[in-house]
This record gives structure tokens, sequence and C-alpha cells, in this order.
């Protein structure tokens, strides 16, 4: 089984998109095009299932991921106090954005203590995950730095949405391996909040696909330079996580 | 090995009957995991694991140009 990428874009602007973004399609195909992304490749589905089989490994996903996804919540108010004054709207979306992540820090323990009741966390460790998740609403961080620039803008943007395409893919991947790991009693509520995650990455990759599109209409060519770069490098990045050659996580 | 390798091949596909649900739980092997560690300079590290599974990404993984 692989998973069609541009499918799932598709789906996401369906499903949550107000616009077409042609330009952000465009470009994501020729990026998918010169740079196959590995996390959607049979290979890379399969070792993660088969990984994911293991209640250890399962385990440290979720502890894993809901670091992640702390600091993605902090990374993404670094990111909103930078955005310009007259791009408001899209400073909102990136504040409703981290405070989403920051809930899905908690999300993702609740699937640790959900499915694995019996696991059990040092509570030193437990301490730390718990305060290093960041309490919500959160804000724009304030900065004395100057204002991103446009290109600067659209270069995280697409960054974040390349993201966000893989972390839907894994949760994809992992989705099956929870409901086969939770008791009978708890399945369904644990589909239900994977289903949830699922779509909050859905909802992610499809308003910054529209931002994307927003900034590119006077430089498509750019856009397709920009996104085709950074997908590469997340690839590359993919595949160091993967074997873990000198990659801080 | 072989077994185990076919029943997760079916779990990609995302509808698992009860019959494949349960073999996975019966190769899944012991239940009562216990993870200790600590959190440093912002990074998780786990006892017992060199190599993190592939986590989320919500941000920028570059510095912005």
């Amino acid at each position: 089984m692989s998973i069609d990428l541009e499918s799932e874009l598709t789906h996401a602007l369906d499903a949550f998109g107000s616009a077409s973004c042609p330009n952000y399609r465009d470009a994501a195909r020729r990026a998918a095009t010169l740079s196959a992304p590995p996390y959607v490749g049979d290979d890379y589905i399969f070792e993660y299932q088969r990984r994911a089989s293991e209640p250890r490994w399962l385990c440290a996903c979720l502890l894993a991921n809901a670091v992640k996804e702390a600091d993605g919540a902090r990374d993404l108010c670094r990111f909103a106090g930078r955005i310009p004054a007259e791009l408001a709207e899209l400073m909102a979306s990136v504040v409703r954005h981290a405070n989403d992540e920051a809930k899905h820090a908690r999300v993702f323990l609740r699937l640790l203590d959900l499915t694995f009741p019996e696991a059990e966390l040092s509570e030193t460790l437990r301490k730390q995950v718990d305060e290093h998740i960041p309490l919500t609403p959160m804000e724009p961080l304030v900065t004395s730095q100057s204002p991103y620039s446009t290109s600067q803008v659209l270069d995280e943007l697409c960054q974040i949405n390349i993201g966000e395409i893989r972390t839907r893919v894994n949760q994809l991947i992992i989705e099956p391996a929870l409901a086969a790991h939770a008791s009978p009693s708890v399945r369904d509520k644990v589909v239900s909040i994977a289903r949830k995650l699922l779509a909050d990455e859905q909802q992610h990759i499809a308003y910054t696909a529209e931002h994307i599109e927003l900034l590119s209409q006077e430089a498509p060519d750019t856009l397709v330079a920009v996104f085709a770069h950074r997908f590469q490098r997340f690839n590359h990045r993919t595949l160091r996580e993967l074997s873990g050659d000198s990659i801080e996580m | 090995m072989n077994d185990k390798k076919a029943v997760v091949r079916e779990a990609a596909h995302l509808s698992l009957t009860d019959e494949q649900r349960k073999a996975i739980e019966v190769l899944a092997g012991d239940r009562k995991v216990k993870l200790d560690g600590r959190i440093e300079d912002g990074k998780l590290r786990l006892v017992g694991f060199q190599v993190l599974p592939v986590g989320a990404c919500n941000s920028a993984f570059d510095p912005v140009e």
C-alpha cells in the first residue's frame, strides 16, 4: 500500500479549503516528481507499521509526538510574532494552528494512556513532558526582530505545509495500529481521537496551502523553486531520522 | 516473522477485522511498557531508544531564508 500524495492534498483542500490553489498544487506535484517523498512509499509504511505493532515502540512514538507537537506550538508562535501586520489574517491562522498543536500534545498523551493503560512513564519523565507542553491559549511571541519579508513568510509556510503532510501520513499509518492495540472497551474512543487528529492535520495542510497560493500570485516560479528545495531537504531529513544519522529529534 | 509481516500489511489498509486486530495484539508482546528518560535541551531522550520514532513536524525544519 502506498499513499498518493496528490490525492491527499486534493482531499485536504476539498475538505477544508476554499480555493483550488493551482500554483500550490503545481509546485507540490513538481517537487514530488523531482524528489520522491520516502514517507508515502511501501517500504516506509511497512516499516512504520511493523514497528508500531510493538507496544514499547508505539508508546515511545506517542510520547515523541507529544513532545514534537509542543515544540511545534512554540515555533508557530515565534513565526506568528514575525508575520507583518498586513498579513493579519495569516497571523491569526498561525496562532490557531499553534493552539491546535498544544492541544494535540495532550491528545497524544491521552492516546498513550487510553491505548496502553498498563504502560508506566517514570515520574520524572511524565512531569517533564507535562511541563514541556505549553498552556493554551497561546499568543504570538513578541519579538524585537524585524517582521519577515514576503519571501521569508512564503518559505516558512512551505516548510510548515510539507511537515504537516508527513505528519498526517504518519498518523494515517499508526491509526490502525492504535486500533489494534486498544482494548475493545476503548477502541472506538481511540479511533475517534485519532481521526480527529487526522482531520486537524488536513485543515492545517489546507490553510497553509491557501496562504501559499495567495503569496505566490505574483511569482509562481519562486514558489516552485522554494517548495522543491524545502521538499527535497525534508525528504533527506526524513531518511536521516529513519536511520538516526546525526540528527536532533 | 513472515506471519507478522502479513498481519502488519493488512493493518495498512485501515480496515481491520477483529481477527486481524487480535493477531496484532498477540504478536505485539508485553504491554507493560516502562518508559524512562528526560527532556534535555528541549529534546526527548528515552532510555533504550537510540533512534526515536519519526514524529510530528508542524513548523519550519530549516532556518528561513
